[in-house]
């Protein structure tokens, strides 16, 4: 899967469950979403959740933080390693 | 070093290139130095300020002042230098900050904490297994533990253990956990840095910063840009100690004295602003970092108006809620999530809580050597993990609002968010008073007071409540909830030199708060004195004072007064001093020994008086006077020669006034008397010496002596039969009832109890023929500013019952710094000094009427000059 695909996907996700009724156009590859606080701790872990169930991959404690999840480039780029390191 | 590590993060920002661009020359060489003059000079002001408001303690004003050159060599070195120098500059700042002398000596407890933390460093280090690792820490640490438990093995390592472990006990969990996730670069001058952060010898508490962030976030954006935020947090950081010293000051902290629904309430929200120091410390510990290019989040983030639990744990102390997210609640998550996200949520915020309560009694055996469950530990944190469980389950099931933009919000929103934040604060300030009180009997004050409501108190309430929803409305938005280490978002454009005049001329008006000292309104002169002083309040010198002749509660002592208490040598007043007696008095000075007292041997004399031997008949031609006081007119901490009593008497002797041919001061006062039991004295010991004359030394500690003794004879069913037991009855005390609730219903009665004891003391007086003379002396210090108002309570009874009056107010006006007439930092009783000064004041006001040709005093009017200052309190 290429990373646009997946920043699609996720993004989607993000607007859908997070963001609804927001323009889409606003939520770019590079907006902060945890530094922000658009993603608080408690998102994050559903975020978590989502992405292990849709790309089926797991993510360990750790990388539960803004420098892995701030951003959809980001979050596209951890998905990637985890599913190229399968 | 092993464990180098190092993979890039995916979206790491690359450092070096950051810092390359932002050295960079953007605003030309003459822009960027002026610039970087400005900050400085900023700088400058900060250090000023806190040498002029006395912030925190000598050292850390040292630390600033060294701080202050080590930011202007630091900025000007090349890059690769700059890192390496901070770790020096920590370490050295480490060595001398804890150092109790100018000597080599001196430097010993220094350089065993850095060898000690160089110890640690190197275990995390060795070429073993990441568990094998952690239980070579494991084994260090309990050796440490052990020191720690004995810290009186090593007196001269006392200082060490607080830092220590402030500086070690969460870092190195921290240090340990990104050593394994390889989650920032790891290199020798890192490790120094973070564990030895500059600062941090002054702070025994000190953020939790994280290591990642600490190293990820090193110069990552403009320098100017970093350094004039780190100024802004601390010019933040101070404006909150000087906020919470007003707070400690002069709010209602006292729960003795909560008598109305108006008192508790202040009560209960002063408590909770008491955390202005934690904050305060904070913003100026992280913004001191940010000067040497660690570009940290902020520490907290208005949490007065959050408005929510979830939100408030988001915004206080954010470190700390970051470091518990992510050594405890996400592994916790990610253990327990087969069993569903949202049990894995609540069941992890519960772990998440228990851990936070657990590392607090850790980091208090470490701070105080102690280690205590307190049930109001517990229960602080067991509601608090409840209600932010609660939450956290509703936004994980509901979801939160959450926004791209800005949005329009309607009246209903705006009300909403205001009643939130009402409800937050209001739960959070009655969960910080239940952390704060230290019995049942203090809950029960509260509520008893709570109820006792008029139309103002409902008016000051709702005003107030009001006023902290509309500050939510309006201030209360929070974009932040992390602080790990990605770069700041930028709201706003960073406009350079607006920010350093705002920041100058802030500085620049606090400076010109000190001027106002000279203004001669006493009010004024307070608030002053309370800004610029770090000194003790009412309730804590209460307690230190306490601490003289009672057990004192050290778990819940002011850290200040316990770590004063602990400065106290041993042996410095010996027990041998005292003997118990029966009934009222409780205790009085061993007849015929010389013992320690406060430093120095007090000798008594067969009588138990701390003085020299008279005979029990008053000799022919002679003009006998008996003195009651209590410690102070002992003379604690002076030798026998050099208390005010000996020195009037032996001047009354040498410069004859002409009532006698020899002239005796009987001395029977005893530490811890309250006025009660010095009359009590006279009544049972003093009569039998046939004085001519009585000094009885009233002052402004009697109040609480009083009502202490008040509190102790009823708890022993002691209270003299009378007046006294009839108050009593009429207050609800009496035997089996806590001292605490018994002092606070005697608070109400103070001023009836002070008219009975001063006529019950004229009467007796007169009776027998004898002159009386209420005599005011001032205190050494007045920390708690209370001196004005106890002075007029009881210069009041003293006019209602007639007694010649005698002012000893102006005896220490000409001591610019007082607390050069005190004996030592724990004990503030007068040194010979403030004898001298006593005696002369005394000498000067007693002589008038020992003249052949003395009339009595009018009876309606104190005797000596109009106690204009007292009347001025009235």
């Amino acid at each position: 899967m290429s990373p646009e695909e997946i920043k699609s996907t996720v993004r989607t996700h993000i607007l859908a469950e997070f963001l609804p009724g927001e323009d889409p156009a606003a939520l770019t590859d590079s907006t902060p979403l945890v530094s922000t606080g658009i993603l608080d701790s408690i998102a994050v872990l559903g975020l978590v959740t989502y992405l292990e169930s849709k790309f089926g991959i797991t993510l360990e404690a750790h990388e539960t933080d803004a420098q892995h999840l701030n951003t959809l480039t980001d979050i596209a780029r951890l998905v990637q390693s985890k599913l190229s390191a399968a | 070093m092993r464990g180098e590590l190092i993979i890039p993060p995916p979206s790491a920002p690359d450092v070096a290139e950051a810092a390359a661009r932002h050295d960079a020359p953007a605003h030309g060489t003459f822009g960027r130095h002026a610039r970087f003059g400005a900050i400085a000079f900023q700088f400058f002001l900060i250090v000023l300020l806190t040498y002029a408001f006395h912030l925190e303690s000598m050292t850390f004003g040292r630390v600033m002042a060294c701080a202050f050159g080590g930011f202007v060599i630091h900025h000007y070195l090349p890059r690769r230098w700059r890192l390496p120098f901070f770790a020096l500059l920590s370490v050295g700042g480490t060595i001398l900050g804890l150092a109790p002398e100018q000597s080599l000596f001196g430097l010993l407890p220094g350089s065993v904490l850095v060898a000690i933390g160089m110890i640690v460093i190197g275990a995390c280090h060795l070429p073993l297994t990441h568990s094998r690792r952690i239980a070579v820490i494991c084994v260090l640490v309990a050796a440490l533990v052990f020191l720690r438990a004995r810290w009186d093995w090593f007196p001269m390592l006392s200082g060490v253990w607080p830092v220590l472990g402030s500086m070690f006990v969460f870092r190195i969990m921290i240090y340990l956990y990104d050593l394994k996730h390889r989650a920032a670069e790891m290199s020798l001058s890192r490790a120094i840095a973070y564990f030895f952060m500059l600062p941090n010898v002054c702070f025994p508490l000190f953020p939790v910063v994280d290591y990642k962030t600490f190293v990820r976030t090193y110069y990552n954006d403009d320098p100017e840009r970093i350094y004039q935020s780190g100024i802004v947090w601390m010019m933040r950081g101070i404006v909150q100690l000087l906020l919470y010293r007003l707070v400690y000051h002069f709010a209602p902290l006292s729960i003795a004295g909560v008598q109305d629904a108006g008192d508790a309430v202040g009560f209960m929200v002063a408590t909770y602003l008491l955390y202005l120091q934690v904050s305060g410390r904070f913003h100026l510990i992280v913004g001191l970092l940010l000067m040497f290019g660690f570009n940290l989040p902020e520490t907290h983030h208005r949490y007065l108006l959050a408005s929510s639990f979830t939100d408030f744990w988001r915004r206080i102390n954010i470190y700390w809620k970051d470091f518990i997210m992510k050594l405890f609640f996400y592994p916790a998550f990610f253990a327990l999530r087969r069993i569903g996200t949202v049990r894995a949520i609540a069941l992890g915020t519960l772990i998440a809580f228990f851990a936070t309560w657990a590392l607090h009694v850790w980091q208090w055996f470490w701070l105080l050597g102690v280690v205590d469950f307190k049930w109001q530990d517990i229960s602080f944190w067991t509601i608090l993990a409840l209600l932010v469980m609660v939450n956290a389950i509703r936004e994980a099931v509901a979801g939160r609002r959450r926004t791209l933009t800005k949005r329009r919000v309607d009246l209903t929103t705006h009300a909403l968010t205001a009643l939130k934040t009402i409800g937050t604060f209001v739960t959070i300030c009655a969960l910080w008073t239940l952390w704060y009180c230290g019995s049942a009997d203090e809950l029960r004050i509260l509520a008893e007071s709570l109820v006792r409501i008029n139309g103002a108190h409902v008016a000051a309430i709702a005003g107030g409540l009001a006023l902290i929803g509309i500050a939510g409305v309006l201030f209360g938005g929070s974009t932040r909830e992390s602080s790990e280490g990605v770069a700041a978002v930028h709201a706003a454009p960073f406009r350079f030199w607006r920010t350093a005049g705002l920041m100058t001329a802030n500085g620049a008006l606090l400076l010109a708060i000190l001027g106002a000292n000279r203004v001669e309104d006493p009010t004024a002169q307070r608030v002053v004195k309370a800004l610029r002083e770090d000194q003790l309040n009412a309730r804590d010198v209460d307690w230190q004072r306490r601490g003289y002749y009672e057990e004192l509660d050290v778990v819940r002592a002011n850290q200040r007064v316990w770590q004063t208490r602990r400065s106290e040598p041993d042996g410095w007043i010996s027990p041998r001093l005292f003997v118990d007696r029966e009934g009222f008095l409780r205790r009085s000075i061993a007849p015929s020994v010389s013992e320690m007292l406060c430093g120095t041997v007090a000798t008594t004399n067969r009588w138990g008086m701390r003085d020299r031997d008279y005979e029990k008949q008053k000799p022919p031609a002679t003009y006998r006077i008996v003195l009651l006081g209590s410690s102070h007119e002992v003379g604690s901490g002076v030798r026998d020669r050099e208390t005010f009593e000996n020195l009037v008497e032996d001047r009354l002797n040498r410069e004859n006034p002409g009532m006698a041919a020899r002239y005796e001061i009987l001395n029977m006062g005893v530490g811890g008397y309250g006025a009660l039991r010095k009359l009590y004295k006279l009544i049972y010991d003093g009569f039998e010496f046939s004085p001519d004359a009585v000094l009885f030394f009233i002052c402004g500690q009697d109040r609480e002596f009083d009502l202490e003794d008040l509190a102790m004879s009823s708890w022993r069913d002691q209270i003299p039969e009378g007046f006294l037991q009839d108050v009593c009855r009429r207050a609800g005390v009496g035997r089996g009832m806590s001292q605490l609730m018994i002092r606070h219903r005697l608070q109400a009665h103070v001023d009836e109890i002070y008219e009975w004891m001063f006529k019950q003391l004229a009467a007796e007086c007169a009776n027998r023929g004898i002159r009386v003379f209420a005599v005011w002396r001032p205190a050494t210090v007045d920390p708690g500013f209370q001196e004005p108002t106890r002075r007029a309570e009881l210069v009041r009874g003293v006019e209602k019952a007639g007694l010649d009056f005698i002012d000893l107010d102006a005896a220490f006006n000409s001591v610019a710094d007082r607390d050069t007439i005190v004996l030592a930092p724990w004990d503030d009783h007068a040194n010979a000094t403030g004898h001298r000064l006593l005696a002369d004041e005394l000498f000067a006001r007693l002589v008038p009427y020992l003249r052949k040709s003395a009339p009595r005093a009018d009876p309606a009017r104190p005797a000596s000059d109009p106690p204009s200052s007292a009347r001025r309190h009235d």
